[in-house]
């Protein structure tokens, strides 16, 4: 008879000549690039075959969240949060020596700083204020996402066009009727999430999403779909999109 | 004055999204380290990470990013575990003087020996036999993987996991007859 014992001798056994084989643990910018779609078919399979044979970064990858902070006591806490403290506080700047006793080419750099210093303040505060106008607007028309795959050949990303001041987004729903909510999130090139957020899709399955023009910069991005039920999230779909540059 | 007020203002917005996600940050890493120093540091280094970019993820994309930077610590964190081990010298018990400190245990019985060594030696070709998608599959099954966990992880959709696994539990069953100790089907 077979037994659980012997499964797991030779499981262990199949894992280390895996990891012999293999080599060392995919990187963060590897798995990143497996969850985006990024990878060839044999890239894919490469990093599959690594999840197998180091489970933990398996489980460190697609390990939920818990859904609530449980009890962690009142002093454990204020010791954690004091040993943050710190490690973020500023540190102690180093003794001002005045202008008027530096050598004469370090005065001039700091002038020229403080000259690019007002410039670059008072363009930020103009472009804050840009971003901040608000009015009311019509949408004359929303842009349809369709999942990675699922698009025309030769079709890699869609193209945004703006509407105004936004992207109108519609993302069809890779399967809108299996789940009850879904999570839509905006990754970037670099594999950071910017936003995300949560929702019931409408009834003709979709999620419209209205993008500031300012919130993405001309590049590469991601929106990726996860259905969920509970408190798992499954993740359904990726929508490659390219902002063109203005 | 202002800009003394606009650091006051995302320091108290930073201390309360603390307040909100240190302890669900904490328990993540709890799950999925084996000491709670380890835990402690890696939730400690997440929020200083995410302390140092607070300004760009402030407000609704602030847990998504805590997750993000979480997730990847949690990765790094078992990326150097492994590299360390793996380069770790390996230690033979055959070492004379290593075995001589060993203590003595009872005598083995030799037939039970061989027998469990050939049985799993079966057992290993026949799982090595498998393609390598139910050999992935069943894999992480047996290291305690829900279904949607291994649809998650390869990729795949949960309709191919579960005729992955009822494919090599076929498979293997064909192989070694009926008398398999298989992973159980999930419910």
């Amino acid at each position: 008879m077979i037994t659980k014992s012997d499964w797991e001798t030779v499981r262990q056994a199949m894992i280390a000549e895996d990891r012999a084989r293999l080599g060392d643990p995919p990187t963060v910018e590897e798995l990143e690039r497996y969850r985006r779609g990024e990878l060839s078919d044999g890239e894919a399979e490469r990093i599959r075959e690594l999840l197998v044979a180091y489970p933990e970064i398996a489980r460190a990858m697609t390990a939920p969240f818990p859904e609530s902070n449980g009890h962690l006591p009142a002093a454990e806490s204020a010791g954690y949060w004091k040993a943050l403290q710190a490690r973020i506080a500023p540190k102690p700047l180093a003794p001002v020596i005045p202008l008027w006793k530096r050598p004469v080419w370090t005065a001039v750099a700091a002038a020229i700083a403080l000259v690019f210093a007002a410039l670059y303040l008072r363009t930020a505060s103009q472009l804050r204020q840009t971003s901040v106008t608000l009015a009311p607007r019509v949408v004359d028309g929303e842009q349809e996402l369709r999942p990675d795959g699922r698009r025309g050949p030769g079709e890699e990303e869609t193209v945004l066009t703006a509407a105004g001041d936004s992207y109108v987004l519609s993302v069809a729903l890779a399967q809108p009727n299996e789940y009850p909510r879904f999570r839509i999130t905006l990754v970037n090139a670099d594999g950071v999430a910017l936003w995300s957020a949560t929702g019931a899709p409408r009834e003709n399955g979709t999620f419209v999403i209205d993008v500031p023009r300012a919130f993405l910069p001309a590049g590469r991005y991601q929106l990726v779909e996860h259905g969920l039920a509970g408190a798992r999230a499954t993740r359904l779909a990726t929508y490659t999109v390219r902002v063109p540059k203005r | 004055m202002n800009a003394r007020n606009d650091a006051a203002d995302r320091e108290r917005e930073f201390s309360a999204m603390y307040e909100r996600h240190f302890g669900r940050v904490l328990r993540f890493f709890r799950a999925h380290t084996r000491s709670k120093e380890d835990a402690a540091d890696l939730a400690q280094e997440a929020f200083v990470r995410v302390h140092a970019r607070f300004e760009q993820y402030r407000g609704e994309g602030e847990w998504t990013y805590l997750q993000t930077v979480a997730r990847n610590l949690l990765i790094n964190f078992w990326r150097e575990r492994s590299a360390a081990k793996r380069s770790g010298q390996e230690i033979h018990i055959e070492t004379p003087d290593i075995a001589a400190e060993l203590p003595k245990t009872e005598q083995p019985d030799y037939g039970d020996e061989q027998e469990k060594r050939q049985r799993q030696q079966r057992l290993q070709e026949a799982v090595r036999a498998l393609s390598s998608g139910q050999r992935q599959v069943i894999l992480l099954q047996m290291d305690g993987f829900t279904y949607e966990e291994i649809a998650d992880a390869l990729e795949i959709s949960l309709d191919a996991v579960k005729s992955r696994r009822r494919d090599a539990v076929r498979a293997l069953k064909n192989r070694l007859g009926d008398d398999v100790a298989m992973p159980e089907e999930e419910r």
